[in-house]
């Protein structure tokens, strides 16, 4: 009896000792289900909603804020996200024994970066290094140059377009074309109507919620909207998340391209 | 009289064709007549010509009417109230439905609050009214605040940047029933500016010298605050104009309504006009809210010219 | 032109502020309203210029009952010059007394020459002249009350009410003031309100006590200034001087 009580003690201390994560980023949400460690998580984003199982799970926090109160109750081991709005909350979790990590997913380097930590950190490194090989493969693919001017409409009221240092630029290029709003050393940027419309962008990925580009004059003067190729709604999560999802949606993004390549 | 409006009308002619050459690019006088851009900046300068003009208007008319010289659309929570419904449109998702959906919700937050300040205080002077104004925009702050605080972040981004002013996403379709508006409360302003001129000196005496003041006062602020909406439904909550546009004008005019009335209109619609074109060139291919440069621009030239003797 | 108030009441709230009061204004008639501060002396002149209805009794313009006018043609008929604040925006002297003709002036175009004729002819009056573009915001108490007389005459109204004309002028803008009314009042019904019981008494033609809101006692000013009736209104004790112009009182 006394052996079976041990047994037993040991069991749940055993289960107790298993890592209690909190994801405050839909990305790393993903990326930990992917990885096979959905079964840590026990708190969520309200944004995270990438695997639909996580949607279970009770809601933490929203993106880069937690509640912190919500957040002690659930007893993680983890707290990780991709930014904090107030590091300072991060003393709060110290004192309660939770490990706060910070991993920045911007471009697919970071992101490649996220998957090595969380690799390591949620013992998967299998899995890890797979997804690793992926990307690596996904950036050294051969890809016949498009000719084509893409715009990626983040936002229209008002404009918003990725700059050089987002992950949409790295996408547009993996996939052969050219970002209309590269020239710009940021991630994002209001980029004035009057240089694009000397551009000639022959794509437009419409990323915002409205259809502007069906009611407003300006768009009706670029040649994409005149030849119809705006993509709308087209593989949103999987493209503006950085995450396990973007080597299928570049590549179909690339199929499309392909069509209209110059 | 040429001082008065023909030079204004002059620069005001040379701002405007000077926004449709200068730009990211600059045009050839060929390409203005032949070119989709110059067509875009076109509509651009017309926006922010009327925008100028409508926020200085009512800026003036709070002045003289509330007597008190802070007065504008801010301070009677005006711009605050279509803040509130311009971020309801975009946290409900009404600006997907429609692109007449966040204007119209601006408007009619606009319009709700101004409605609920004049009912609290209608017992009350033009202080009260004052006082209640600057209470309700308070509110309508806070509950902005939270609505902020309540979205996703996307909304959010899109919600602050256009609370900021931003003359780039002017939608055409609503600028022409917007110019006919503001040039009719113009014209009317201007049958008025008598009427607008007592008001200035009190209640008490406006009443003396003929004026239905509960009426006038009643319509003055609503024209005001019509003005006020609209602006702010087209091109976000551009700041600045509605203060330092009368005042310089009192100071470079006169007082008198009579006579500044259209040289009012003419001064904020090149102020914008011009804080517009700087807005573009000062980040090349890129935008700066013009809310930004009103301001920027704006504030030293306000106390310069407030504190020069006439 | 006559204005009459006839047995009128006014209170705000429980407050009695006039009672009973009655009394009649004619041209060639100088009438002078004086009292204690808070006897109702201005809200006298408010109710018969308009500004607050009574709450009993009626106000008579040519035996027509106030209300009967609309704004401008109240505005036409009745000038009155209230205890006026400088204005919030930056007028100048001569946009502040054109403002007086109001009631005249076309909408949509500048003064025609007939308003600008009596604006110069007023300033001139005044001694004001040299102020033309001055703002009124710069100029002192008493020259601002200067220009609110100008801009009183310059509307040639021909009932006009005067709430303390002359509190900041000096002795001889007082006496000037008070002789430009003297001249007018052939033609002028008028009344004005001071504290000044010298002026009154050398002026007035019918002397108005008012005090607690009641009418204390009217007529002459030698009738009126007496020393009884300074004692139980003012409660301070006066001589009564005679002079050539009429009685004065001084307080011991």
């Amino acid at each position: 009896m006394r052996v079976f009580l041990f047994f037993l003690a040991t069991l749940f201390s055993l289960r107790g000792a298993e890592l209690r994560v909190v994801s405050l980023s839909p990305a790393l949400t993903e990326l930990i289900c992917f990885l096979g460690k959905g079964h840590l998580l026990v708190g969520r984003s309200d944004v995270c909603t990438y695997p639909a199982d996580v949607k279970k799970l009770p809601v933490a926090g929203r993106f880069a804020i937690p509640f912190t109160e919500k957040v002690l109750a659930l007893k993680p081991g983890l707290l990780v996200s991709n930014d904090l709005v107030n590091p300072g909350v991060k003393v709060n979790f110290q004192r309660a024994g939770i490990r706060t990590l910070q991993l920045p997913c911007r471009n697919l380097k970071e992101y490649r970066k996220c998957v090595e930590i969380l690799g390591k950190e949620l013992d998967a490194r299998k899995a890890a290094g797979e997804e690793i090989r992926r990307i690596d493969t996904l950036q050294k693919r051969k890809v016949s140059p498009k000719n084509l001017r893409v715009l990626w409409v983040v936002w229209d009221t008002p404009l918003m377009a990725p700059g050089r240092r987002s992950h949409l630029h790295e996408i547009i290029r993996l996939t052969g074309a050219e970002n209309a709003t590269g020239e710009f050393d940021q991630e994002y940027v209001r980029p004035s109507f009057d240089k694009l419309l000397k551009k000639d962008v022959d794509v437009i990925i419409w990323s915002a919620s409205s259809s502007g580009w069906k009611q407003r004059r300006v768009w009706k003067k670029f040649p994409a909207v005149k030849n119809n190729r705006v993509l709308a709604d087209f593989e949103q999560d999987s493209l503006l998340r950085p995450g396990p999802r973007l080597k299928g949606g570049i590549e179909k993004l690339e199929r499309i391209l392909e069509q209209w390549k110059k | 009289m040429i001082k008065r409006i023909f030079l204004p009308l002059l620069l005001l002619v040379t701002v405007f064709a000077g926004g449709i050459f200068f730009g990211a690019e600059t045009l050839s006088i060929k390409e203005v007549f032949h070119s989709s851009v110059a067509e875009l900046r076109f509509f651009r300068m017309l926006g922010a010509m009327f925008i100028g003009g409508a926020l200085s208007l009512s800026g003036m008319v709070f002045q003289a009417v509330l007597r008190n010289p802070l007065a504008e659309p801010y301070t009677l929570g005006v711009s605050a109230g279509a803040g509130v419904g311009a971020a309801t449109a975009f946290i409900l998702g009404l600006h997907a439905v429609s692109i007449y959906a966040v204007p119209f919700t601006a408007l009619a937050g606009a319009l709700v609050t101004l409605l609920l300040v004049l009912y609290i205080s209608r017992a009350g002077g033009g202080e009260r009214l004052l006082l209640s104004g600057v209470i309700a925009g308070t509110i309508c702050s806070s509950i902005l605040m939270f609505l902020l605080s309540v979205a996703s972040s996307d909304e959010v981004a899109a919600a602050s940047w256009w609370l900021l002013g931003d003359l780039q996403s002017i939608n055409e379709k609503l600028l022409f029933p917007m110019i006919g508006v503001t040039l009719a409360i113009l014209f009317y302003l201007r049958w008025s500016a008598g009427e607008l001129d007592l008001l200035a000196l009190g209640e008490k005496e406006a009443f003396f010298l003929g004026v239905n003041v509960k009426k006038m006062t009643f319509i003055m602020v609503l024209c005001a605050s019509v003005l006020a909406a609209v602006s702010v439904a087209l091109a976000g909550a551009v700041g600045f104009c509605g203060l330092i546009v009368p005042h310089t004008v009192r100071r470079l005019c006169s007082s008198s309504h009579r006579r500044n009335l259209f040289p009012m209109f003419i001064w904020g619609a090149v102020f914008l006009m011009a804080c517009d074109i700087l807005s573009r060139l000062v980040l090349p291919g890129q935008e700066l809210p013009v809310g930004v440069v009103t301001s920027i621009t704006g504030g030293p030239v306000f106390l310069w010219i407030l504190n020069r003797k006439r | 032109m006559k204005l009459q108030a006839e047995n009128i009441f006014f209170s705000y709230g429980s407050k009695k502020i006039l009672e009973n009061c009655s009394l009649t204004l004619s041209p060639g008639k100088l009438t002078v309203i004086t009292g204690p501060n808070g006897s109702g002396k201005s809200t006298f002149v408010h109710l018969l210029g308009g500004l607050l209805q009574p709450g009993a009794g009626e106000v008579l313009l040519d035996g027509k009952n106030l209300k009967s006018f609309s704004h401008i043609e109240r505005a036409c008929r009745i000038g009155v010059l209230a205890q006026e604040k400088l204005p919030a925006l930056d007028f100048s002297v001569s946009e502040r007394i054109m403002m007086g003709r109001f009631a005249h002036l076309p909408r949509l175009f500048e003064p025609g020459p007939e308003d600008k004729k009596s604006v110069e002819e007023v300033m001139d009056f005044m001694g004001i002249s040299s102020f033309g573009t001055a703002l009124c915001n710069q100029l002192s108490g008493g020259e601002y009350q200067k220009v609110l007389i100008a801009a009183l005459l310059a509307r040639k109204t021909p009932v006009m009410l005067l709430d303390e004309p002359t509190s900041a002028l000096d002795p001889a803008g007082a006496l000037r003031c008070m002789e430009i009314f003297r001249l007018l009042k052939s033609e002028t019904a008028i009344a004005l309100v001071t504290h000044d019981l010298t002026l009154a008494a050398a002026f007035a033609d019918e002397l108005i006590l008012v005090n607690k809101g009641r009418i204390f006692a009217a007529g002459t000013p030698r009738e009126i200034l007496t020393k009884e009736n300074i004692a139980s209104v003012y409660g301070c004790n006066a001589e009564i001087l005679p002079s050539s112009t009429g009685p004065v009182a001084v307080f011991r």
